[in-house]
C-alpha cells in the first residue's frame, strides 16, 4: 500500500485551502445524496441493522489510533511534506470510480423520469436556508480542514443505503490502487476486505521494523482517517434504521464535508450549476463538531417531522450514548473532554480532535509518570525474591528433589509383593510425619524465640544449616522500622523495605531447605522421624516469623495518613502470603528426601 | 546485586575438583572480593552478575557454583541440566585437578541438555606461581587440551583478579555467537538462555512501536 491514507488526507487538505470549488461540489453531492435516500425510503434494508455492531468495535479500535495521530503528525512534519508529491493522483482516480457507482446506484433507485441534477440543486438551496445561519458558518478555517480530513471518507460510505458499502470499499480501494476491481462486489466482500486491512496497517509497522518510522507515520496518519471516519460510521449506520430521513441528516450534516471523489463526479453531475453563493457554505463544509451535529439534526427534525418514525428519537439518543462511550473509552481525562464538549456547544470553536489530543496527551503524562516511578523505587516481590537467589535456590530444590523421586521409583520398581507394600507403607508414613498442622498459622512469635526454637531444631537433625542470616535480616528490618521516623519515610519506602524483607527472609529459608536436602542426602546416618519433626516444626515456625514480620510493617503503614495505604497493606500481607507459600511448598519438595533417607 | 534490566540471562557451571577455586572465582567475579577462607561449597551456589557482550548487549550471568567434593557428587549431576555454558576449572599448582579435567568434561557432556554447552578451560591460583608456589600444570599442555577440544583457554587468579573477568567475559560472549549464529534458541522449558527485561531507555521506543497494535487488545 505505497498510498496512504496521510496522502489523501494532505490532498482534501491542500483543496481546502485552495480550491474551495471542491467544497461547494461536496455540498451538492450530499445534497445529492439526500435527495436519493429520500426518494428511497422503501428501499430501506433491514439487513444494517447487524451492521452497526462491528462499526463500533472497528470504531473503537480506532478510536485509540485516532489518539495517537497527533503526536505523530507533530513529530515528523517532513514525512508529510515528502508524501505531497503524489497527493493529486489518487483522488482522481477516485473519481471515475466513485462515479460509476453513483452512477449505477442513480439508475437503480431514481424512478425514470427523475432529473438528476435539478433537485440536488433545489435541496442544496433549501438547506443552505434551513439549516445553517450565517453565524454557524463562522467556522474557523483550521477546524474546518482538520475535521474535513477526518470526516472525508465517512460520507461515501453513507450516501446511500443499498450502495454504502460498496461506496466504502470503492473509498477504501482508493489507498490500494491494484484492487480497484473489486469495488462492485457484493457488501459482505467488503465489510471483511475492510477489516484485513485495517489488521495489516496496524501491524504493518510491528512486522517490518526496517522502515519502522515511515511506515508508523503512515499508518497512524491512515488510522487518524479511519478512525474518524468510522465514528461517524457508526452513526450514519444507526441512523440508517432510524428512518431514512434521518439518515440524510446526519449524513448531510455530519458527512457532507468535502469527499475528494464525490465532489468531482458532482462536478460533472451538475456542471451548469451555479456557484457563485455557496462561499459561506465552503468554509463550513469540513468544519464540524457535535454541536453543529445535533444542531443541524434537531432543525431538521422540525422540517422533516412527519417523516421522521416515532423511535427516532430514541435511536438518536442511543447514538449518542454510543458515541459517548466510544469516545469515553480509554481516556482518563475524561471530564476535560465533557468540558470541552460543553464549550463546544457555545462558543463551537475546540474541535473534537483537539480535545482527544489533549486527553491523549494527559493520559500520556500520567502514564509516564506512573512508569517513572515504577521505575525509580518499586521492585516487585519476585524480582526481589529472585535478587536474593530464592528462586533458583527453589528451582535447584525441585531438581534435587526430582532426583531423590527418581529414584525412589527405581527403587519401588525394582520391588514386588511384601516389600513393596512395606516400601509404600513407609513412604506414606513419611507423607504422614510431613503433614504441616494448619491451625498454628496464626500465631506470632518473637524473633528470639523464633531463633531459639529453628537452633534446636536443626540440632536435632545434625547438619550444619544456619538460619542466622535470616535473623539478621528480621532484626535490621525491626531497627529499620524502630528508626523510621514518619516525617523522613512515606508510603512507598515502607511498603519496599516490607516486601525486601519478606523476600529475604523467604529466599534464606529456601536457601536453607535446600541445602538442608543436599546434606541430608550426603548424611550418613538418617533419622527421618527426627528429620521430619525438625523441618516441620522450623516450617510452622518460619510462616509465624514471616506473618510476624508483616504485621510489624502494616502496623507501621497504617500510622501514615494516605489513600494508597490500605492497598499498601493489603499487597505487604499477599506477598507475606506468597512467601509462606514458598516455604512451603520448599518444604513439600524435602518430603521425597526424607522418604530417600527411610528406605 | 544484579540490577534486573538486562536483555538475555545465560547460566553457567563451575565444575572441577574439590578447592581449585570455583567459588574464589566466582566470588571475585561477582564481588570483586577474595576471602582467604572459605567454607567447602554445599550442593551448588548460586552468584549472579550483569556483563556486556561487544555489541554492548546487556546479558545476566546465573552462575552455579558447584560443590568439587566426591560426597556431593550425584547431587551435583543433578544441577548440570539446563546449562548452556560449562568453566572446568583446575588449579595451576595441582596437578590431579588438571588430570580430571577431561572427566569433568564428559559428565558435562553427558548431563548437560538439550544443547551442547560452550566449554573454557580455566586454570587457577597464577598468583601462587609468581610468588614461589609451584606450578605443576604448564600453560602449554593446558592449551594444548584446550585446542584438542576446540575450547577456549585462560589462567586466572581470584587474588589478583588477574583475567577473572576476561574468562567469564570469553564464555559470554561466544554463548552469544551462536544466539547470533542461530545454534541457541530461547526455548521454553530451557533455562540456558532466557530473555530479560529491556532497558528503560528503549522504553519510549518499544512504546511507540506497540502503539498501533494496542486498540486490538484493550478496547
Amino acid at each position: 500500500m505505497e498510498t496512504s491514507d496521510s496522502e489523501y488526507f494532505e490532498s482534501a487538505d491542500e483543496d481546502l485551502e485552495s480550491d474551495t470549488e471542491d467544497n461547494t461540489r461536496s455540498k451538492k453531492t450530499s445534497n445529492l445524496s439526500v435527495k436519493n435516500v429520500e426518494k428511497n425510503l422503501e428501499n430501506l434494508k433491514i439487513e444494517h441493522i447487524r451492521e452497526p455492531e462491528q462499526n463500533i468495535k472497528e470504531n473503537r479500535m480506532e478510536y485509540s489510533d485516532l489518539s495517537n495521530t497527533s503526536s505523530s503528525e507533530k513529530a515528523n512534519p517532513d514525512d508529510n511534506l515528502l508524501m505531497k508529491p503524489k497527493i493529486n493522483q489518487e483522488p482522481i482516480n477516485n473519481n471515475s470510480n466513485n462515479k460509476e457507482i453513483v452512477e449505477q446506484v442513480l439508475k437503480d433507485k431514481l424512478p425514470e423520469d427523475h432529473n438528476l441534477n435539478k433537485p440536488a440543486i433545489q435541496l442544496n438551496e433549501d438547506k443552505s436556508e434551513d439549516l445553517w445561519d450565517e453565524d454557524e458558518l463562522n467556522w474557523e478555517l483550521e477546524a474546518a480542514r482538520e475535521f474535513s480530513e477526518s470526516t472525508l471518507k465517512c460520507t461515501v460510505v453513507s450516501k446511500n443505503d443499498d450502495s454504502d458499502w460498496n461506496d466504502f470499499n470503492a473509498d477504501w480501494e482508493s489507498e490500494s490502487p491494484s484492487s480497484l476491481p473489486l469495488q462492485e462486489d457484493g457488501t459482505k466482500m467488503v465489510q471483511s476486505s475492510t477489516q484485513e486491512s485495517l489488521w495489516e496497517n496496524e501491524w504493518e509497522p510491528l512486522e517490518e521494523p526496517e522502515d519502522k518510522s515511515i511506515k508508523q507515520n503512515e499508518s497512524s496518519w491512515g488510522n487518524w482517517g479511519w478512525g474518524v471516519s468510522s465514528l461517524l460510521n457508526t452513526a450514519s449506520s444507526l441512523t440508517n434504521h432510524v428512518s431514512q430521513g434521518l439518515t440524510t441528516v446526519i449524513e448531510s450534516s455530519i458527512g457532507i464535508p468535502q469527499p475528494e471523489e464525490l465532489a468531482k463526479i458532482n462536478k460533472e453531475l451538475s456542471k451548469q450549476e451555479p456557484t457563485e453563493d455557496k462561499q459561506k457554505n465552503d468554509n463550513s463544509v469540513g468544519a464540524f463538531d457535535l454541536s453543529n451535529l445535533v444542531s443541524g439534526v434537531s432543525k431538521f427534525v422540525e422540517t422533516t417531522g412527519s417523516k421522521v418514525i416515532t423511535g427516532g428519537l430514541d435511536t438518536l439518543e442511543a447514538i449518542g450514548k454510543k458515541t459517548a462511550a466510544v469516545i469515553q473509552e480509554g481516556d482518563p481525562g475524561l471530564k476535560k473532554k465533557r468540558a470541552f464538549l460543553k464549550l463546544d456547544s457555545i462558543t463551537a470553536k475546540p474541535n473534537l480532535s483537539q480535545a482527544l489530543r489533549e486527553a491523549k496527551e494527559k493520559a500520556e503524562e500520567k502514564c509516564y509518570e506512573q512508569q517513572l516511578q515504577s521505575k525509580r523505587k518499586i521492585k516487585n516481590y519476585e524480582t526481589l525474591f529472585d535478587d536474593h537467589q530464592g528462586l533458583v535456590h527453589l528451582e535447584a530444590l525441585e531438581m534435587l528433589s526430582k532426583l531423590c523421586l527418581i529414584k525412589l521409583d527405581n527403587i519401588t520398581n525394582s520391588l514386588s509383593g511384601d516389600s513393596l507394600n512395606d516400601l509404600q507403607e513407609t513412604l506414606e508414613q513419611v507423607k504422614e510425619l510431613c503433614e504441616l498442622s494448619e491451625d498454628e498459622e496464626e500465631d506470632k512469635i518473637s524473633i528470639d524465640q523464633a531463633d531459639e526454637i529453628i537452633s534446636n531444631c536443626v540440632k536435632e537433625i545434625s547438619i550444619p544449616i544456619s538460619y542466622g542470616k535470616m535473623f539478621t535480616v528480621c532484626r535490621e528490618a525491626n531497627g529499620w522500622l524502630d528508626n523510621a521516623k514518619l516525617e523522613f519515610v512515606d508510603n512507598i519506602d515502607i511498603h519496599q523495605q516490607a516486601l525486601d524483607t519478606l523476600a529475604q527472609i523467604t529466599a534464606i529459608a529456601v536457601e536453607q531447605f535446600h541445602k538442608a536436602g543436599e546434606l541430608l542426602l550426603v548424611k550418613d546416618h538418617r533419622s527421618t522421624a527426627d528429620e521430619a519433626d525438625s523441618l516441620v516444626q522450623i516450617t510452622t515456625i518460619l510462616k509465624s516469623l514471616i506473618l510476624t514480620e508483616a504485621e510489624k510493617f502494616t502496623e507501621k503503614l497504617s500510622c501514615l495518613k494516605s489513600d494508597e495505604v490500605n492497598e499498601n497493606i493489603t499487597n505487604i500481607f499477599f506477598e507475606a502470603g506468597n512467601s509462606a507459600t514458598y516455604i512451603q511448598d520448599a518444604f513439600q519438595l524435602l518430603i521425597p528426601v526424607l522418604q530417600v533417607g527411610a528406605v | 546485586m544484579v540490577e534486573p534490566i538486562f536483555d538475555y540471562q545465560f547460566r553457567l557451571i563451575l565444575i572441577g575438583d574439590s578447592t581449585v577455586g570455583k567459588s574464589s572465582l566466582l566470588k571475585y567475579f561477582t564481588d570483586g572480593k577474595f576471602a582467604e577462607v572459605s567454607d567447602p561449597t554445599v550442593g551448588v551456589d548460586f552468584f549472579a552478575r550483569l556483563i556486556e557482550v561487544k555489541d554492548g548487549t546487556r546479558i545476566k550471568l546465573q552462575l552455579w557454583d558447584t560443590a568439587g567434593q566426591e560426597r556431593f557428587r550425584s547431587i551435583t549431576k543433578s544441577y548440570y541440566r539446563n546449562s548452556v555454558g560449562a568453566l572446568l576449572v583446575y588449579d595451576i599448582c595441582n596437578m590431579s585437578s588438571f588430570e580430571h579435567v577431561p572427566q569433568w568434561m564428559s559428565e558435562a557432556k553427558r548431563h548437560i541438555e538439550p544443547h551442547r554447552p560452550v566449554f573454557a578451560l580455566v586454570g587457577c591460583k597464577a598468583d601462587l606461581v609468581n610468588n614461589g608456589g609451584q606450578r605443576e600444570v604448564s600453560k602449554e599442555e593446558a592449551k594444548a587440551f584446550a585446542d584438542n577440544h576446540g575450547i577456549y583457554f585462560i589462567e586466572t587468579s581470584a587474588k589478583s583478579g588477574l583475567n577473572v573477568e576476561d574468562a567469564f567475559k570469553a564464555v559470554t560472549q561466544e554463548v552469544y555467537n551462536r544466539i547470533q549464529s542461530g545454534e541457541y534458541k530461547v526455548e521454553d522449558g530451557w533455562d540456558g538462555i532466557k530473555t530479560g527485561f529491556s532497558r528503560p531507555n528503549s522504553l519510549d521506543y518499544h512504546l511507540a512501536e506497540a502503539e498501533p497494535a494496542r486498540p486490538s487488545c484493550c478496547l
